[in-house]
């Protein structure tokens, strides 16, 4: 551990080292309230803009207002950048900022820190009229002093009194203006930045927040004997940088959505605060409804009247909205559902990230109720998703659940700006005469799907239930009857299946180990491939992005390894825990699926931390699969 | 004929009508240009599946899926494309074919269905896009004119959407009963009529659904903006009867009909086609329409002066007559 000196005088001082990498990974982290999050997310999208990829992860305590000066309480942001691609928030953090001891604490003892780590903390504890703030600064330091971490204390407070009398405010824009001197960002973009994020405050807030900013710039200039540069490429082409549920969001729009009914639930709430902005503008309607229920039935109301019309929920909202999903899947009506996963069950982590949703969103249903599933990897993919599910939604009258989760949801990433196109667009209502004879549920044998006929339009009026019903509508019971129903609307998911294609392999197309993952990990997983293949592991992935119905292929792709293993974020048990046995083991969900539809022996590797994998972990995870394929125990 | 200022008047007071007709000449463009842009099969499916699917699903086999009807004919395609070509020349049109001049001494009615005609086939084109889209176009029997489609042949629906019109005439062509078959749906029509004019020309069509008036005042048009049902409305300068029939206003006729202005003068010269006496009789009808019925003070009275007994009190009369009425004396 290394303690900066007090600064030299402006004579003496020498020129910065400058420190060149190809990536690195900062964190800002601090108690709740203080604005590290949006000192991340300025610095973040300055740097996507200046030509670095990017990816951020917010990190967020369970609780929304825990204790301050606590280990467990740290919030705050990842940003990993580098001069190429950035697919995941990455494994260690190479430089933090923290706003005091205990969350620089709470990050050491994650092992969320590089062995070299260098850390800027804020140093005013050291000095507090209160023993027990100085006995706890005394002993983290010390058993921070075992490590290697350069940490320079800072006098951040100190400082920012100087432009802000209350000492919780201002900190994170000083902190930005440390990290604009290190990495050489443009003062200029931050100043639009920090507009953009204070937008709705006053032009005095801005003055101040732009101030404490170049307050953080001298300082580091004058005290710092180091820089860090992370050489930018400047985009070619026109980018975008928001976080997923932006682009759900945007998605929406572009997919011509007209209606979104919700209820808040962390973490999905933020797609909703965005359409609260925008969607209006576009003639669209942002309901927010009494409970969840309330919300999905909205939703379904609005549809089968013409409407296109979506829900977005997180897990435990997702539980209550059961009843009416079912009611949508057999009254045949459109519907998209964007399910943020966060950790469960119950109310389990409101802000973390899980895969745990995946087989409620498969079978959470009394009854037989097929319904697609889709999963979107990036945040670029967040936005396109909702266009494709719109579109199979009204092909094929069937419910549509987009599975995003919250690494997604808060992540940032640059990505082209899409161009959207009009027939992405929801087309124009077709009220047409219903042709003669034609019944509300006029299932073609072959395919299952019928004519959806509006509210309105002449001829095709009917009586809508919930109820097993016949092609016409009318409630029937007989065995004949709802054999029929239920082969039609399960047939839709076969054909649907019958247009995917194979999914692509990322690495040799066999090998000894295949990884296969879904959702959010795909960057992560894939990193970890790469870095196994490096070290001459055999090793494969291939990223699942239907998840009913599957994309066809997998047991022939499969067959060409000599194991499988998923990588998920959600629970299974270990082997070799005690009572676990390969009979009793439960096994990730993805893994459950896929053995049950491919009948293959799918291994997996699963964890549930509450952050997002981080590849060098699933990098260890791929080692010790190919270690048992030599019949080494790992 | 009258000045610009009357026709920009009534061309504002009417703009929802025209901006309501227009949407629907738009909307059958786009199902039409839908129609056709949908044949192009897989091509549409893969830009409306979007970019997510680009590497996920086969648009060959999703344009099959999704087309829940075989590929368009010859016939079908030509007949969306000349129904495309239709609408949007009717699109192009401005303010002017909203406006008909009738020529002096012709009839206003034939004016007026020949401007409808004109503007017809943007239904004929809705209707002709909509039976091809269902696959249900059968030339021979739905053999609609893109060219020419006469209000007679109007739908319930199309009426509703029937564009408003404003009619420049002479007033001795203004004959209502010529105008009669017109009205229906949301038909709007607004005379601006030039003198000489007969004194009550639009009386003979105020029934009870039809928003009807004779005025000097332009600002009358605007309360049939959201009048449910169709409206004549003649915007006279001379001293012809003004009054305004509004159905809204009440459930009986007096009520609903105002009138603010009666000549002092019966007419005692033909003008046009319509004689003296006509045009007398058109102004009683007038003032037969706006007639209350007489009700006594008190019906007790009524009924005692019916009555045969010869007491002057009015309870004993009242009595005496409803056992005049009953038959306790064993008559029939």
């Amino acid at each position: 551990m290394t303690a900066v000196a007090a600064p030299a005088s402006p004579e003496l001082r020498i020129a910065p080292t400058v420190l060149n990498r190809a990536e690195h990974t900062i964190e800002i982290v601090s108690d709740a309230g203080e604005g590290a999050q949006k000192c991340g997310q300025i610095f973040g999208a300055v740097s996507a803009k200046m030509g670095n990829g990017v990816w951020t992860v917010e990190i967020i305590p369970a609780e929304i207002q825990p204790p301050p000066r606590t280990a467990e309480g740290a919030s705050g942001n990842r940003v990993r950048f580098g001069t190429g691609p950035v697919t995941n928030g990455g494994d260690e953090t190479n430089l933090v900022i923290a706003f005091n001891e205990q969350v620089l604490l709470g990050r050491h003892r994650l092992g969320a820190l590089a062995s070299d780590a260098i850390v800027l903390l804020e140093n005013s504890w050291a000095t507090s009229s209160n023993p027990d703030i100085r006995s706890a600064w005394d002993k983290t330091l010390a058993e921070l002093s075992t490590t290697s971490y350069r940490i320079i204390e800072v006098p951040m407070e100190q400082q920012c009194l100087t432009i802000d009398e209350n000492p919780r405010k201002g900190k994170n824009m000083f902190a930005l203006g440390l990290l604009a001197y290190i990495y050489d960002r443009s003062l200029e973009r931050i100043d639009e930045q920090i507009a953009y994020a204070f937008r709705k405050k006053s032009e005095e807030v801005y003055n101040r927040n732009v101030a404490l900013m170049r307050l953080g710039v001298e300082w580091a200039a004058a005290n710092l004997d180091f820089r860090i540069e992370v050489p930018t490429h400047p985009p070619t082409e026109a980018l975008v940088v928001m976080n997923g549920n932006e682009a759900l969001g945007m998605g929406a729009l572009a997919s011509g959505m007209e209606l979104c009914a919700m209820y808040p639930i962390t973490p999905a709430t933020s797609v909703s605060h965005y359409l609260a902005e925008v969607f209006s503008k576009f003639g669209g309607i942002l309901h927010q409804a009494e409970d969840e229920i309330a919300a999905v039935g909205v939703a379904i109301g609005a549809s089968y009247s013409g409407k296109v019309a979506f829900t977005i929920t997180s897990g435990p909202g997702f539980a209550l909205k059961t009843e009416f999903i079912g009611l949508a899947v057999i009254t045949e009506t459109p519907l998209v559902i964007i399910d943020v996963q966060r950790g469960g069950p119950s109310t389990g982590l409101p802000t973390k990230v899980e895969q745990s949703d995946l087989l409620a969103a498969l079978f959470a249903e009394p009854g037989d109720a097929p319904r697609v599933v889709i999963a979107p990897a990036t945040i670029e993919e967040c936005f396109h998703v909702v266009v494709t599910a719109r579109q199979i939604a009204e092909t094929f009258r069937t419910v549509v659940i987009i599975l995003s989760d919250a690494n997604l949801s808060t992540g940032v990433q640059p990505f082209p700006r899409p161009q959207l196109k009009k027939e992405w667009l929801a087309p124009e209502l077709d009220l047409a005469p219903v042709k003669q004879g034609q019944r509300p549920y006029e299932w073609d044998a072959r395919t299952g799907t019928s004519p959806r006929s509006i509210p309105g339009q002449p001829g095709g009026m009917f009586t809508v239930t919930g109820l097993s019903h016949d092609e016409g509508s009318k409630v029937a019971y007989g065995a004949g009857v709802h054999q029929r129903a239920t082969t039609m609307r399960s047939r839709k998911l076969a054909v649907l299946q019958q247009t995917l294609l194979r999914p692509a392999i990322n690495g040799d197309q066999d090998g000894d180990l295949l990884v296969v993952g879904w959702g959010s990990t795909k960057g992560a997983i894939e990193e970890a491939v790469e870095r196994a293949r490096a070290e001459g592991i055999r090793a494969s992935s291939v990223h699942l992005t239907f998840l009913s119905p599957l994309q066809p292929g997998l047991k022939e792709i499969f067959s060409r390894f000599r194991k499988v293993m998923t990588v998920e974020i959600n629970y299974s048990d270990q082997p070799g825990d005690p009572f676990i046995t390969e009979e009793n083991r439960r096994r990730g969900q993805l893994a459950m699926l896929l053995r049950a539809q491919t009948l293959c022996d799918v291994d997996c590797w699963t964890r549930v931390p509450g952050e997002p994998l981080r590849p060098g972990f699933i990098h260890q995870a791929i080692r010790d699969a190919a270690l048992t394929l030599t019949g080494a125990r790992p | 004929m009258q000045s610009d200022e009357r026709v920009d008047a009534a061309l504002s007071a009417l703009r929802p009508r025209i901006a309501a007709f227009r949407l629907a000449v738009s909307g059958a463009m786009e199902r039409a240009k839908n129609t056709l842009a949908s044949e192009s099969g897989p091509d549409q499916a893969r830009v409306a599946l979007g970019d997510f699917a680009a590497r996920l699903i086969d648009p060959d086999r999703f344009a099959m899926i999704s087309s829940r009807f075989g590929p368009l004919d010859s016939v079908s395609l030509a007949i969306v494309e000349r129904a495309v070509k239709a609408l949007e020349a009717l699109l192009r049109a401005g303010d002017e074919d909203f406006i008909v001049d009738v020529r002096a001494g012709t009839s206003a009615a034939a004016a007026i269905r020949a401007r409808m005609t004109a503007l017809g086939p943007a239904f004929a084109a809705a209707t002709i896009v909509d039976l091809v889209r269902r696959r249900t176009y059968d030339p021979a029997q739905h053999g609609l004119p893109l060219e020419a489609h006469p209000f007679q042949k109007w739908t319930v629906a199309e009426r509703r959407l029937a564009p408003p019109l404003v009619i420049r005439l002479d007033g001795r062509d203004l004959d209502a009963f010529e105008l009669a078959p017109l009205i229906d749906g949301w038909v709007r029509l607004v005379l601006l009529v030039a003198e000489p004019c007969t004194v009550a020309p639009l009386a003979r069509l105020v029934s009870p659904g039809v928003f009807v008036a004779q005025t000097g005042d332009m600002k009358v048009l605007e309360r049939v903006t959201d009048f449910d049902g169709p409206a004549v409305i003649a915007v006279m300068s001379g001293s012809e009867a003004r009054f305004i029939h509004d159905p809204r206003a009440g459930s009986a006729m007096w009520q609903r009909i105002e009138v603010t202005h009666m000549p002092a003068a019966q007419p005692r010269k033909s003008l046009g086609a319509r004689s003296a006496w006509q045009q007398r009789d058109d102004l009683s009808h007038l003032k037969a329409l706006i007639q209350q019925p007489v009700l006594a003070a008190n019906p007790a009275e009524v009924l005692v002066a019916a009555g045969s007994s010869g007491s002057y009190d009015p309870a004993e009369r009242l009595t005496a007559w409803l056992l005049d009425q009953s038959t306790t004396d064993g008559s029939p």
